[in-house]
């Protein structure tokens, strides 16, 4: 009786998911061995792993967002953790206003990320953006001048932005989890003489330690998937600089129109973000265990 | 009296530190938002202007005069992240109960992993299933769409609010003889509204701010206004004043949701990734 209820108020959950995910997986998995294009979308022809072969052709230069990805991912995670953490170490104590220092830090999570690429345009534009003006007023005293988009600046640009989009959202995981730290061990650690950094080493950083794994698995690897803010702020520009894995895989499906080779590109690029991560995961999780 | 003068110096100068990184956070977005009231030639003005008179004929150019459909766009938009909640609900609210109270791991466990899938791993095959389906370029099309991005965030945070509800309520209406669909009508969900309210905001805020679906499933009629503001980049030429307006636009109601109903949806998101 109850095996036969539980089935049933699951039902909607489990339709739903076959529907839209376990089928188009499995569809995602034929597109890529076979031959679909746009303008042939209803007759694919049976191609083996030619699409795969084609996406890993130089000319394809698939090979190359897959580097710009992981370097974004690595230098973004390292970043935006490092700067939620500082940014919750400060928030510990209670101060003036606190709370509305919490709410405005806030807002840029809850901005829309493709959003935030065309805020990023506005800001860093070379005729009319405020943070050109104000870098090169700074650049301008050593007789330099700086175009945030081109090529040589285009990379700690979109970092810097990306920076600000996100570590609102990890600084927010970090507080609310520095907030159950029972205040016995700090309190006790003081008692005992411990300097701030003594605690931080050893009791708050410990403590925090699977949250800033959790947080770090899943930033990089929205990091490495990441498309709407790239794509807005450069379009994967300039030439190919910042095309992404995201934005390869558009371009090869919706822009060039080759499904099966969009297809099995995204497949190429899921499978190489997820190898790594998760045997970092097992290896981690083992030692910590330990 | 050095000394409480050295511990007010600290806590100004503390102060001071977060005043200028909270600036540094909003300034992008204030950037924009000024732009989009500043007039065309306060805009390219160099140094920027600090101090101006607004105008609001960007909003009204965009959204009424120009002949850019972003009112349209606009509506498209709450239709789309409308729909997408109430679907979300409906698909999630037994399932989430079912799954805290039968202790479902695995449907649990699927969910979660979702979160890792790319999203960009789902268009392809979604382009031409919709296609075939007619619900690409509808809005129900993308509605669902975004339920599936959404689910691996919002339903964890059901399930751990179910979790919160003691069982021995339940157990004692089930007792005077009520079946499981009557507790759930008559009890859970009652208890539950805190959930949904947070699930829902989330799911619309989520939904409002999607990108790359949207984009690739949108062709004429159901471009939401995320994508609409990136025809602007592309197809309409440099037009500063009118692209920060719609980008104004896009970004306040989620803003405005967020800061109404920040206690409940700060409570949801924490929960999610425990």
């Amino acid at each position: 009786m109850k095996i036969q209820r539980k089935h049933l108020l699951s039902l909607p959950l489990v339709v739903f998911l076959t529907a839209f995910i376990i089928f188009p997986t499995i569809y995602l998995w034929y597109l890529a061995f076979h031959k679909v294009t746009f303008t042939h979308m209803e007759s694919p022809t049976f191609c083996g792993i030619e699409n795969f072969i084609k996406a890993l052709n130089p000319v394809v230069d698939l090979a190359n967002s897959l580097i710009f990805s992981f370097k974004f991912a690595i230098v973004a995670t390292t970043i935006e953790l490092s700067f939620g953490l500082i940014l919750a170490l400060m928030f510990k104590r209670d101060f003036r206003g606190k709370s509305i220092f919490l709410m405005l830090l806030l807002l840029p999570m809850i901005t829309s990320s493709a959003m935030f690429g065309v805020i990023g345009r506005l800001l860093f534009n070379e005729e009319i953006g405020t943070a050109t003006y104000l870098v090169n007023l700074f650049a301008g005293v050593f007789n330099v001048h700086i175009s945030p988009l081109s090529k040589d600046w285009v990379f700690p640009t979109l970092i810097f932005l990306d920076m600000v989009h996100w570590v609102p959202f990890i600084f927010l995981f970090i507080y609310t989890d520095l907030r159950s730290l029972p205040r016995e061990y700090t309190d006790a650690a003081l008692v005992d003489g411990a300097t701030s950094w003594v605690i931080f080493r050893h009791i708050t950083l410990p403590y925090l330690k699977p949250m800033l794994g959790v947080l770090a698995v899943i930033r990089f690897a929205d990091a490495f998937n990441t498309f709407d803010i790239i794509y807005t702020l450069t379009g994967g520009g300039p030439g190919s600089l910042t095309t992404s894995y995201s934005i390869k895989v558009y371009e090869l499906a919706f822009v060039k129109g080759n499904f099966g080779l969009g297809a099995a590109a995204s497949l190429i690029g899921f499978f190489t973000l997820i190898i790594p991560l998760s045997l970092t995961i097992i290896y981690t999780r083992r030692r910590w265990v330990k | 009296m050095s000394r409480k003068i050295k511990v007010m110096a600290l806590s100004i100068l503390y102060w001071l530190a977060l005043v200028i990184v909270t600036f540094v956070f909003l300034f992008p977005l204030i950037n924009t938002i000024m732009l989009a009231f500043k007039s065309d030639i306060d805009i390219v003005s160099l140094p920027p202007k600090l101090i101006f008179t607004p105008v609001l004929d960007h909003f009204i150019k965009a959204f009424a005069t120009g002949g850019y459909h972003f009112d349209k766009y606009f509506m498209n938009s709450i239709f789309i992240a409308s729909l997408s909640t109430l679907i979300n609900l409906g698909v999630s609210i037994t399932s989430a109960y079912a799954v805290s109270r039968y202790r479902m791991e695995k449907i649990m466990l699927q969910i979660i992993s979702l979160r890792f899938f790319p999203p960009i791993l789902f268009t392809i095959p979604f382009y031409i299933m919709f296609s075939v389906l007619g619900l690409r370029d509808t809005i129900p099309g993308i509605a669902i769409a975004h339920v599936l991005l959404n689910l691996p965030i919002t339903f964890p945070i059901l399930v751990g609010m179910i979790d919160e509800i003691p069982r021995e309520v339940e157990e004692a209406a089930m007792i005077d003889g009520c079946g499981t669909l009557e507790v759930l009508k008559h009890i859970t969900i009652p208890l539950l509204t805190p959930a949904v309210i947070a699930v829902s905001f989330i799911n619309f805020v989520f939904s409002w701010n999607e990108y790359l679906i949207a984009l690739i499933l949108s062709s004429v009629n159901a471009t939401p206004i995320t994508v609409g503001a990136g025809l602007f980049i592309r197809s309409f030429g440099v037009q500063y004043g009118e692209l920060a307006a719609v980008t104004t636009a896009a970004i306040l109601l989620p803003i405005i949701i967020v800061i109404s109903f920040k206690d409940y949806i700060i409570k949801g998101l924490t929960m999610g990734v425990r």
